[in-house]
């Protein structure tokens, strides 16, 4: 009987970027670069802890723009060309390397052969279909996916017009039964974002727990007795599992997190940004310079980039199985603690974006693979477990109310509402209750008004995806977040001054947006009454 | 595995044993040495120095461009910004460095001006509507947006003339349900927005939308919806009640739920004597109240994009 439980959580989310008009589109590499470096390998690992008998439990949101892109037959051809210019590109390099930089010939081969494997993962293992690769490891009940908000909207700035929070729950549902053949039992709500009182749009939609950040739980009202290692009941009904800090901070921290390790792949120096533009050829549409995913150095130290050292594949292998069992150690420690003073077994839930794994810490999804192996086979004191199976052990819980809280910075909004994107407000303010005032309006609609309403919902929708607000203030890609704000609403607002009447309804113009948009084709805008 | 030559053979060992899935105790219970804080371009000592070039194709300097900004520790105490009422939160933005890292996933590199298809529909620069909408940034701060019906300085401007329409000054009043008074802030022209100080502790508030005129009379446009600030810290108040998931998860309300008192509020603070100057009547309903400028009466004229379909 192990002492206490440990529920890693991954939220795997990318916002909805899908550029039919273009034959080429750079942010699609966000995409992509996930899938080749987070989601195969994490499925990957889950496949090869399955087949080793491994007893692992993991919970993953798989975010309803996420499943879209990896339904999307256009995404799915350009994943393709992607992996084939990777692959061919490696192939070059370990010639250029024999020939001319030794150094680097043996990540060469390292990069040919993962490539290789995560191209046939994808296409021939699982033809092409990931998600069919996440059912799988739900269905050995393994895996809980859980659901989002349906672009991931910041819910507690959507509290104006409860129709839109309603929306986004209600959508992501539907969305998740449609692809996964189920209903979801869980939600992670977007960017950990709770406001009191939207509890009952989980419930209306039949979800029965979700996350928060610590001070939700340690805030509560009233007061929890047992702290972020309990769940607590809302009002409505909605378990809620709150983050633990300290396991987070060994992963997350920039100063003593595991992936700032000196033999860890440093992210910022890629293949990309050093070989000369015409020699990496196709894998930079029009010359433009950008990431393309072979990284040949550590993380050294504290070193300038022009001081890297090459990176060493198996030091980094190496490193990922000591900090697994640093994890392990740290969580029975934890778990040893507590259990003493609690009526139940503590339970150390450890939320993280899936894209860490992999993306940014290159070497994550060995960790968890290391992790997950020790767990099982070298120790009893802690053993991982969903939330659903940790409350069917310990149903009883205390009732409580959470707080207005997120995980962004100091534990409140100011990510998504700050002097840097704080115009958008106004605009998804006003197009959210206009998508209502249609949804009220038109009970009947013609077969075009049909399709107008739904193409409204879906330009919303996208508008209101908190990535572009969280990009704005973190002044990656603003010009595209700022377009992709812009160009929603202003499609919207053609939208609804057309069915209102205010100017012509034209069917090309409405068949122009369906085709960019393409998000939720069984939407109903109905949904918004 | 390839030997390297400068690698630590332990290290290699290490690995080796570890890829085999069965990691052992004593090697789990390594506790990792202290790691180097993994580094931004921007964070290196000095520019890379031009290196020369061996081959055509060689690995050139590092882009000395910064991709990120200088990381800060997330400070799980909340504080609140500095700089007073108006535009809150322009300095001193910070990101968590989950949200540093996460930026990670949105290409982190600089990269050149982008040249996107033209935009072939009209954004919405306003809606023509009176409206004033509430937010909750944090327990410290409101953020205010609003929308005014050009009519309303028309309408003006033929009552008092083109002086009075000019000078006069939209206006936020700001009211906390106990009928306390946050004070009136005359904004400036061409303001869209505004950051309000709240008063620590859990309390609901509104924002009137007004215009006042030179001779000091104020004329409500729109009412706002109430929010409620968070109380930081733990709850004084103990949990007692327990309650089944099994039974929760049934998909109704739990019955525990009445045992839940609302969470007080914070005492009413009455910064403003009756009649003072910035004194506003308390809220009267629920949700947003649209009042015109020239009819006093409220709910005399539509406001709010859609108010007239939800109400």
């Amino acid at each position: 009987m192990p002492q206490g439980y440990w529920s890693p959580v991954l939220h795997a989310h990318l916002p909805y970027v899908r550029h039919p008009e273009y034959p080429e589109f750079l942010e699609e590499d966000w995409f992509f670069e996930a899938l080749t470096e987070t989601y195969v390998p994490l499925v990957r690992v889950l496949d090869g802890l399955l087949r080793d008998g491994v007893d692992y439990r993991l919970t993953m949101t798989l975010s309803p723009p996420l499943l879209a892109m990896m339904s999307d037959g256009l995404l799915v051809e350009r994943y393709h060309r992607y992996l084939d210019r990777l692959v061919t590109l490696a192939e070059k390099e370990i010639s250029r390397t024999a020939r001319e930089d030794q150094r680097f010939h043996d990540v060469t081969r390292f990069y040919l052969g993962e490539f290789t494997d995560i191209r046939r993962v994808f296409r021939e293992v699982y033809g092409s279909n990931l998600i069919q690769a996440f059912r799988n490891h739900r269905d050995a009940g393994k895996l809980e996916i859980i659901t989002c908000g349906a672009t991931h909207g910041f819910l507690p700035l959507m509290d104006t017009v409860p129709e839109a929070v309603r929306a986004q729950v209600q959508i992501a549902v539907g969305h998740y039964r449609e692809l996964l053949g189920r209903d979801p039992a869980g939600i992670w709500l977007p960017e950990c974002g709770y406001l009191p009182g939207q509890d009952r749009f989980l419930r209306e939609a039949g979800l029965r727990f979700s996350f928060i950040e610590s001070h939700g739980v340690t805030d509560a009202h009233p007061r929890p007795s047992h702290g972020v290692l309990a769940p607590i009941i809302s009002p409505e009904g909605i378990a809620f599992f709150a983050r633990d800090m300290e396991s987070s901070r060994q992963v997350w921290s920039a100063e003593s997190g595991y992936p700032g390790d000196n033999d860890y792949r440093e992210f910022y120096k890629d293949v990309g940004w050093e070989l000369p533009v015409d020699y990496l050829g196709e894998i930079l549409p029009d010359g433009m310079r950008k990431n393309v995913g072979l990284k040949y150095y550590r993380v050294t130290g504290k070193v300038g980039l022009q001081d890297k050292q090459p990176y060493v594949r198996e030091w980094a292998l190496g490193k990922a199985a000591s900090h697994a069992g640093n994890f392990l150690e740290n969580r029975q420690r934890q778990v040893l603690a507590h259990a003493p003073r609690m009526s139940q077994p503590p339970l150390v839930v450890s939320p993280y974006d899936a894209e860490l794994f992999g993306h940014w810490w290159y070497e994550g999804p060995d960790f968890l693979n290391f992790l997950f192996r020790k767990m099982h086979f070298d120790q009893d004191v802690v053993k991982p477990v969903t939330p659903p199976q940790f409350l069917d052990m310990h149903p009883d819980c205390e009732v409580a109310q959470p707080p207005f809280c997120t995980w962004g910075a100091r534990g409140y909004a100011e990510v998504w509402l700050n002097p840097g994107n704080d115009w958008i407000y106004p605009h998804l303010d006003v197009a959210a209750e206009r998508m209502v005032e249609l949804a009220r309006r038109f009970e009947w609609p013609s077969p075009l008004e049909r399709r107008a309403l739904d193409q409204a919902a879906r330009e919303l929708l996208l508008a209101q995806s908190s990535d572009w607000a969280f990009i704005m203030k973190t002044g990656t890609t603003v010009e595209y977040a700022k377009k992709r704000t812009r160009d929603h609403v202003a499609r919207f607002t053609y939208l609804y001054r057309a069915l209102t009447g205010e100017t012509m309804l034209e069917e090309p113009i409405v068949r122009d947006f369906e085709w960019r948009d393409n998000l939720f084709p069984q939407i109903d805008y109905r949904v918004y009454k | 595995m390839a030997k390297q030559a400068n690698g630590s053979p332990d290290s290699v060992r290490a690995g080796a044993r570890a890829a085999s899935g069965r990691g052992t105790t004593g090697a789990s219970t390594a506790t990792p040495t202290p790691r180097a804080r993994r580094r931004s371009p921007a964070a290196t000592s000095s520019p890379a120095p031009a290196e020369p070039k061996k081959s055509s194709v060689a690995i050139r300097a590092a882009n000395p461009k910064s991709p990120r900004p200088p990381r800060q520790t997330k400070s799980s105490a909340p504080e609140p910004e500095t700089g007073g009422t108006a535009q809150a939160g322009q300095g001193a933005l910070s990101l968590s460095e989950e949200e540093q890292i996460g930026s990670a996933k949105y290409l982190p590199r600089d990269l050149p001006p982008r040249v996107f298809e033209e935009e072939r529909f009209i954004f919405p620069e306003t809606y023509g509507v009176n409206r004033v909408r509430l937010l909750v940034k944090d327990p410290h701060w409101l953020f205010a947006h609003w929308d005014v019906d050009p009519r309303v300085r028309e309408g003006l401007r033929r009552e008092k003339g083109e002086r009075i329409a000019v000078l006069a000054r939209l206006t936020l009043r700001l009211t906390d349900d106990h009928g306390g008074i946050g004070g009136a802030t005359v904004l400036p022209e061409g303001a869209r927005s505004w950051y309000l100080r709240a008063v620590p502790g859990h309390r609901s508030y509104r924002v009137e939308l007004g215009i006042t005129l030179p001779s000091g009379e104020y004329r409500s446009l729109a009412r706002s919806n109430a929010v409620a600030t968070p109380r930081t810290g733990p709850s004084p108040e103990k949990a007692r009640r327990r309650a089944s998931y099994r039974l929760a998860a049934k998909g109704a309300p739990l019955a525990a739920a009445a045992d839940i008192a609302p969470e007080p509020q914070a005492a009413p603070r009455r910064r403003a004597a009756k009649g003072a100057p910035g004194t506003a009547p308390a809220a009267r309903a629920a949700g947003t109240e649209p009042v015109s400028a020239n009819e006093p009466a409220p709910g005399s004229e539509p406001g709010g994009a859609s108010d007239l379909f939800r109400r």
